[in-house]
């Protein structure tokens, strides 16, 4: 087959632009593949390798207290523990220059830097804290501008400015950069914590077991509890971590499965490109495949022909397509782990990945060709040469060419135009599947971003509050409220109580069967709170202990509507609440809130008339009302002397969230933008086609007087037509999928949201779709105006 | 009927083509008999539309009958299927076309030694060897490496003519082969014809061309599907 393999060489060669077209249809859909199978497996990989080398403990035990170094020695000395560490991790606040405002920050301390036993943070620049110099986690300077190592830091002191030097870069497993985080860590030794804070202790317990499992780990949290309420406090929060996995495992597998979903159907769509300009190229090479038979040529042989040709763009779509897939899919990575604050590695092709593409670059066009090759190839040696002139084939039989034949008295190069559109219905219908694909994916992703938005501006709006300030002590409501309602800009305030506590499902015991549990105590006449329910009702003035539970953990205690469930706060009496609505709401550690009335909390808590938290309502809705709200009330409460614990803006909340789901809705629409280009590539090759098999008719055309101008109208009218004609079927495809699709997604990471199209969405589709139709047709366009008379007319 | 004397290398007996139209049903072949011996050199006339095209797309097996038998060098081919046919043809019948339908993208060669490769034949070392040898029975031997559209039309017909032989088939079948050629170039073109003619090779071919067809010591002439022979003038 030497000769008939040195003429799949030149066709290849001769139709460059045709072999342009194919090799980056299949290259795209390969790319798409490479680049999310290596962007995954890098995100594993390096998320594993990063938490195996941190030592990583199997449990955070968040305490309601601090303990002390003999306290933690005593407690690593329970049964089924392995080690124990003690850890500091409280608020404080910090500034870079002398005359700079503070800023809310977090300071970190654990006994021995040098000997670090669990979630070890690595040293990056510089020192190790000391009694002089603290260090700062890498994120924090880029984040938040905080002072680089050599620079320095003042830390607020009883209102006073203390300096320290910045001695040390590190890198903490546990901190996030900007937007998962919103301040930014300083790293102490015990003595400096101390001195800045007062707090010599540890807040928080870390340990390993000696045999992991969940179960094991919260039965060990139990008895560490119940040792630790002999000394009056308690475990308020345990989290299980597991040994093996990324703590944040859970979510890339989500974000992975809906990038491997976009990547196989941007695979998809390229295969039906390469349907499309295989069927073509057949079509074009009729008359040729029956020379070959009629010199002896049987269909095995010319079937083999193209097939090794389509083999030949596999192979060159491959060297577009790898490289390509690997840079991307390194970029991708990279950028994903700095926001996980995990290393990257060096770039590197990975093997599975280069396999997995080399398997799809030639096995997809092959498959795909497979159909229209063999159904090319079985054509009768003389219908194949009857293939010739102009006046035949079939147009105006079908149903679509004579109900286009109706629409009269349109300009000829309209008609021409329109009637030409759907000369190949089905060429045009995979073209139009690409096209509009991407269209409705498009447009879903921009709906799915405008879901979670509104989604999160319905929580906020639910919660009510623009300022909220929280308080070291509980404080009076009667005295608290009407000194901050005469503050400036100020439009109501409410106060509430913010506690944790653990909850169980009556009669259930046992390891698993306690939640941590955030409630809220609501005024009962509130006026802010009217949240967003996923079932039941709201809390009604005539009710008890009634509750809102988060539909989060509602899930996770398996409890639904009209359900009881137990509540324990700190060390206090057990007691028990009705589920009469779910809410969705993002705070909490992991959305365990639950909203009941503050009264009754108050009772509980034997805090009767008292709140830790207050709500504002400023008189404007604007960030900089809110930040100066905030700033007020923060010097307000300073001059009267009640320690603040916390403050929090509305705008600033909603911003940050906003911000982690933008992150998701750019990587989808970058997958999206793939696919465009896939369709604007389908779009192009379809013209091009359509151009070379109508070589006759535009030679016609021009001898009977059309310009290039014209020739060039008529297919870039083309082009224009079937991308509006794409859009149109992408604009209710869209909307009829679209809650699907925004429930899958949000099901995949964790975040309920209520559907709400982007209409805009539809609009901006609608010129990219146009600017593309335009740009596909130019070159095909183009190439039609340059054929000459005499060049089209001649017979091969 | 024309009295063939020596081997048979065409027989057609009862051979009828209808096409179905959407005016109806087009008669290409009625009832026709055709028995062609070995080195026989025969012309083929009719008006444009009348069925000589049908008839010698028949004897190549590039079409099939509607009904009747066709026997060619030895060979039942109605029952063979478009495979078989394609490797029977490749080794027994040589065709040449109007259009010359020479492949664009290989050079003139590559074009001849490419029913070489199809049917096996010759060794792969000595087919480019064997289509020189035919470039120069063709006196093309000089444009052996270039591309088709590079050529002429007398060029181009005499490396179909070359590649119609490349397996040493023998029946060579052409149709209006020098349609498309002046009349110097047809004279050329034809001499070539006589030259294979008189090395033993069977040769058919349509044309149209008065002056040629005085040239043939056999003429078919076929209207509205009926077949007549020239030499005794009866019904085919």
């Amino acid at each position: 087959m030497r000769i008939a393999l040195l003429k799949v060489r030149r066709d290849l060669w001769q139709n460059k632009g045709r072999t342009i077209l194919v090799v980056l249809s299949i290259a795209v859909g390969v790319m798409a593949i490479g680049m999310i199978t290596s962007s995954n497996f890098l995100l594993n990989r390096q998320m594993t390798e990063s938490h195996l080398s941190s030592n990583p403990s199997h449990a955070w035990l968040y305490l309601n207290g601090n303990v002390d170094e003999s306290t933690v020695r005593s407690l690593a000395r329970t049964d089924g523990v392995a080690q124990m560490e003690g850890f500091t991790d409280i608020g404080v606040e910090w500034k870079a220059s002398p005359d700079g405002e503070w800023r809310d920050g977090r300071i970190i301390m654990i006994e021995d830097y040098d000997d670090q036993l669990f979630d070890q943070f690595k040293l990056l620049n510089g020192i190790w804290p000391n009694d002089n110099s603290v260090a700062i986690e890498f994120n924090s300077v880029a984040g938040w501008n905080t002072p680089d190592v050599g620079g320095t830091v003042y830390f607020n002191v009883n209102d006073r400015a203390r300096p320290m030097v910045v001695g040390g870069m590190l890198r903490d497993p546990f901190q996030f950069p900007p937007p998962f985080n919103t301040d930014p860590a300083f790293y102490v030794t015990r003595d400096v914590l101390q001195s800045v804070t007062g707090v010599t202790g540890y807040d928080t317990l870390r340990f390993t077991t000696t045999e992991y499992s969940e179960d094991n780990v919260n039965q060990i949290s139990d008895e560490i509890d119940d040792k630790l309420q002999r000394q009056g406090m308690g475990v308020g929060f345990t989290q299980v971590l597991h040994p093996e996995e990324h703590f944040l495992q859970d979510t890339i597998n989500g974000i992975g499965l809906i990038l491997s979903v976009m990547a196989i159907a941007s695979l998809g769509l390229s295969t039906f490109l390469v349907i499309n300009i295989i069927n073509a190229l057949v079509t074009q090479q009729i008359s040729q495949i029956g020379i070959m038979k009629a010199v002896g040529g049987v269909t095995r042989q010319i079937a083999m022909l193209y097939l090794a040709g389509v083999i030949v763009y596999g192979f060159l779509s491959l060297l577009v397509a790898i490289p390509l897939g690997a840079l991307f899919g390194d970029v991708m990575a990279r950028w994903m782990l700095s926001l996980l604050n995990v290393p990257s590695s060096s770039f590197e092709v990975l093997p599975a990945t280069l396999t997995l593409q080399l398997v799809t670059g030639l096995l997809t066009p092959l498959l795909a060709a497979l159909y229209p090759v063999l159904r090319g190839v079985a054509i009768a040696v003389a219908t194949a040469l009857r293939e010739r002139g102009l006046g035949g084939g079939n147009y105006g039989t079908g149903w679509i060419d004579r109900l286009i034949g109706r629409i009269r008295g349109l300009p000829s190069l309209a008609a021409l135009a329109l009637r030409n559109t759907f000369r190949r219905p089905a060429r045009v219908a995979l073209t139009m599947l690409t096209l509009t694909t991407a269209g409705a994916i498009f447009i879903m992703v921009l709906s799915t971003q405008h879901s979670f938005n509104s989604t999160i501006d319905k929580i906020f709006r639910g919660f009510g509050f623009e300022v909220m300030v929280g308080f070291e002590q509980q404080q009076r409501v009667d005295e608290i409220i009407p000194l901050i309602e005469a503050r400036p800009n100020v439009e109501l305030a409410e106060m509430w109580i913010f506690t944790s506590g653990e909850a169980h499902v009556p009669g259930e015991t046992g390891p698993g069967s306690v939640h941590e549990i955030f409630p809220r105590g609501v005024p009962r006449d509130t006026v802010l709170f009217s949240p967003e329910l996923t079932s039941g009702r709201y809390l009604d003035p005539e009710d008890g202990r009634a509750m809102l539970l988060n539909q989060k953990l509602a899930g996770r205690m398996d409890v639904s509507v009209g359900d009881e469930i137990i509540m324990q706060i700190g060390d206090g009496d057990e007691s028990t609440w009705t589920v009469v609505g779910l809410v969705f709401d993002l705070a909490g550690r992991d959305q365990d809130t639950a909203f009941v009335f503050a009264d009754e909390l108050a009772e509980v808590q034997n805090q009767v008339g008292r709140g830790s938290v207050v709500e504002v309502r400023a008189t404007e809705d604007t960030l900089a009302m809110q930040k100066a709200v905030e700033a007020d009330l923060l010097q307000y409460f300073d001059e009267l002397g009640i320690g603040v614990s916390f403050t929090d803006t509305a705008q600033e909340n909603r911003q940050q969230a906003r911000s982690q789901f933008n992150i998701i809705t750019t990587i989808l629409l970058v997958m999206t933008i793939l696919m465009a280009i896939v369709g604007s590539i389908g779009l192009s090759g379809t013209l091009s086609i359509n151009v070379i098999e109508r070589r006759r008719e535009i030679g016609v055309m021009r001898a009977v007087g059309a310009s290039s101008t014209d020739v060039g109208r008529v297919f870039s009218g083309e082009g224009l037509m079937l991308g509006l004609i794409s859009w149109a079927q992408a604009v209710p495809l869209a909307l009829l999928a679209g809650p699907v699709f925004v429930r899958a997604i949000g099901t995949a990471i964790d975040f309920p949201a209520v559907y709400a199209p982007a209409f805009q969405g539809i609009w901006i589709w609608f010129i990219i779709v146009v600017v593309l139709s335009l740009v596909a047709s130019w070159l095909p366009a183009r190439r039609a105006t340059q054929i000459s008379v005499n060049e089209s007319l001649a017979y091969e | 009927m024309a009295e063939v004397t020596g081997k048979q290398v065409v027989e057609l007996k009862d051979v009828s083509k209808v096409y179905e139209g959407p005016a109806g049903d087009i008669h290409a072949l009625r009832e026709v008999n055709l028995t062609v011996g070995e080195g026989e050199f025969i012309g083929v006339r009719g008006p444009s539309g009348s069925g000589k095209s049908t008839l010698l797309n028949m004897i190549t097996g590039i079409d099939r009958p509607s009904d009747g038998q066709i026997t060619i060098a030895g060979q039942d081919i109605v029952g063979l299927n478009e495979n078989q046919l394609a490797r029977w043809r490749g080794k027994q019948v040589g065709v040449i076309f109007q259009f010359f339908q020479l492949l664009p993208t290989l050079t003139v060669i590559e074009n001849i030694m490419l029913p070489m490769e199809f049917a096996r034949a010759w060794k792969a070392k000595e087919r480019p060897k064997r289509a020189m040898e035919l470039l120069e029975q063709v006196d093309l031997a000089d444009q052996a490496f270039k591309l088709p559209n590079t050529l002429s039309g007398g060029q181009l017909q005499r490396a179909a003519i070359a590649r119609s032989l490349a397996n040493d088939p023998p029946l060579v079948v052409a149709d209006e082969p020098t349609g498309n050629l002046d009349s110097k170039t047809a004279d050329r073109v034809f001499a070539l014809f006589e030259g294979l003619v008189d090395r033993g090779v069977t040769f058919m071919m349509v044309t149209h061309d008065n002056s040629l067809a005085e040239r043939f010591p056999r003429l078919l002439h076929v209207a509205d599907g009926y077949l007549s022979d020239k030499n005794n003038g009866h019904k085919a």
